[in-house]
């Protein structure tokens, strides 16, 4: 794998586009001739080449080969809001960054910082009046007056993947990563996990306390169906399916794929058109699920078992399912249980 | 005898939580004698030939999933269903709770006056612990509540426990049956 930095801008205050190149072996070397990308690259540049909002570009493919793939290459990008959140993706510092460019990292990572002291939370904040209708962002618009659960920041049930990990800025839904590390410490073996129901009134209960910030002791409950059925019932509720509506009809149809095709595809889809937050919680999700399925002499909860219950949470059409539909969706669901390693390589 | 050119098909639909045993009930009564599985269903349908009182009836029992997730795909078969079979199991406290929180509510919004028949599952094993079992009077008062038409206590693997059920079935399916025609018969008598 080719990781390169790439920081682009048009600001007229930095005139230093740029690139670093890492090569296999850990090591760095810049480029400062001035160096374009592509102009084919489509809906990329007008974002990308503003300073404002993308600052640096790490793509996964060498900027000095000449013989760039647009397709190829838009599916390699990936963003970075700030400098320091390339720490997680290579040595940052061996980087060697102009200091222009560090000035003004600190100066927007500055003003992201909360100024009233009481709000910690910035889109709490930005929400203050949610029936503000006049200098706002147009997406607050869109969604205090299409979500009812605007008010709640902390929602978590039947709101938007994006909206929650914005909200509490973590990578995997706070319900989600609580139910599954309590599911795996005292549930890998109990008897018909995920499969049995639970108490209406205590999930009513969690769900509540989860929608208000609060984080979920599952050790008190006492019950592990308690967990599995939250867990099951996050997904669900979700406004979109953790697979995307956009991938319902690719899935439906897999089954017309022939089998070696159909591993290429899978895998196409959650690199092109599966939003990569989504990844990341589905590869968690069933990287637990094939965790379960392992325990399934005790459990009883084989793949088979597995996907006939998380099938319908994991996606469904925007209208109503139906059961020719449903097989295919609750085979895919056992499709990526049985095939973890191939298909979730990222 | 009109009573005789009754349609004698007559379809049922059982539910309630997942892992009571409504398959096995299915299967106990179809005599499908296979070893316990514990394959979670999505759907499935059997049909059989059943003799009822003198008269030949052909049963055709809708056995469901107990995912609530499955709610499309379950309430179908809803509307031509002539009765339900609520299933819930004596020693999982939750799936009797279920009942009221879940099932009689889905069942009714589609089909408010098809009959049900409480069916408690899981005879032969009462849980030692007390808490987890469901007294007589709990699932009496909702029955008495909701107006279900019989109730039957069961273990899914005992032959005549399961036919019982059916027997239920298809008395309260006649039942229903003479009393919608009398109920017709008044309504003319009135005019």
């Amino acid at each position: 794998m080719y990781v390169g930095v790439n920081v682009l801008q048009n600001r007229t205050d930095i005139k230093l586009p740029f690139t670093v190149n890492m090569v296999k072996n850990n090591q760095y070397h810049m480029n400062t001739g001035h160096r374009r990308l592509p102009h084919k690259l489509g809906n990329f540049t007008k974002n990308t080449f503003k300073f404002t909002k993308k600052t640096l570009i790490l793509t996964f493919i060498d900027l000095e080969s000449k013989e760039i793939r647009i397709a190829k290459f838009g599916r390699k990008i990936m963003y970075v809001d700030y400098l320091h959140k390339l720490k997680e993706h290579l040595h940052f510092d061996q980087l060697v960054v102009p200091s222009l460019v560090l000035e003004h990292d600190a100066k927007i990572l500055a003003a992201q910082k909360p100024s009233y002291p009481y709000s910690s939370d910035e889109s709490e904040a930005a929400v203050h009046n949610p029936k503000q209708q006049f200098g706002v962002k147009l997406q607050h618009l869109v969604l205090n007056y299409n979500s009812k659960f605007v008010h709640n920041p902390k929602q978590q049930f039947g709101v938007k993947l994006q909206q929650i990990l914005q909200n509490y800025k973590c990578v995997i839904p706070p319900v989600v990563e609580i139910c599954v590390e309590f599911l795996r410490k005292n549930a890998l073996d109990v008897e018909g996990i995920f499969r049995r129901s639970a108490n209406a009134s205590v999930l009513k209960d969690v769900q509540k306390r989860f929608n208000q910030g609060e984080t979920v002791d599952f050790d008190e409950i006492n019950d592990v169906h308690i967990p599995a059925v939250t867990m099951k019932t996050f997904l669900r509720d979700l406004q979109e399916p953790i697979l995307t509506f956009d991938l319902y009809q690719p899935v439906v149809r897999l089954h017309t794929l022939e089998e070696d095709r159909q591993l290429i595809e899978v895998q196409r889809l959650f690199r092109e058109e599966l939003p990569k937050e989504n990844y990341i919680i589905l590869k968690y999700i069933i990287h637990f699920l094939t965790q379960v399925s392992q325990y399934s002499d005790s459990n009883k909860m084989n793949t088979l078992n597995l996907a006939i219950v998380f099938g319908p949470n994991l996606l469904w059409p925007k209208g109503q399912a139906n059961l020719s539909t449903i097989g295919h969706l609750n085979s895919f669901a056992a499709y990526l249980i049985d095939n973890y390693t191939q298909l979730f390589v990222r | 005898m009109i009573s005789h050119k009754i349609d004698k098909t007559v379809t049922c639909t059982i539910v309630g939580d997942g892992m009571v045993g409504k398959s096995q009930i299915c299967k106990t009564f179809i005599g499908d004698l296979t070893i316990e599985d514990y394959e979670a269903t999505v759907t499935n349908e059997y049909s059989v030939l059943t003799q009822f009182m003198g008269d030949k009836y052909t049963l055709r029992i809708i056995d469901s999933s107990g995912q609530h997730d499955y709610k499309d795909i379950r309430t179908v078969s809803y509307k031509e269903s002539e009765a339900f079979i609520l299933c819930y199991n004596l020693s999982d406290r939750d799936s009797f709770e279920s009942i009221e929180t879940f099932w009689i509510p889905e069942i009714r919004k589609l089909c408010k006056k098809t009959p049900v028949i409480l069916v408690a599952t899981g005879k032969d094993l009462h849980d030692d612990n007390e808490n987890n079992n469901v007294s007589k009077e709990e699932h009496l008062s909702v029955m008495d509540k909701y107006g279900i038409d019989a109730y039957v206590e069961c273990s899914s693997y005992n032959k005549d426990e399961v036919n019982e059920v059916f027997e239920d079935v298809l008395l309260s399916v006649i039942k229903s049956k003479k009393k919608r025609r009398s109920n017709i018969l008044h309504h003319l008598l009135a005019r």
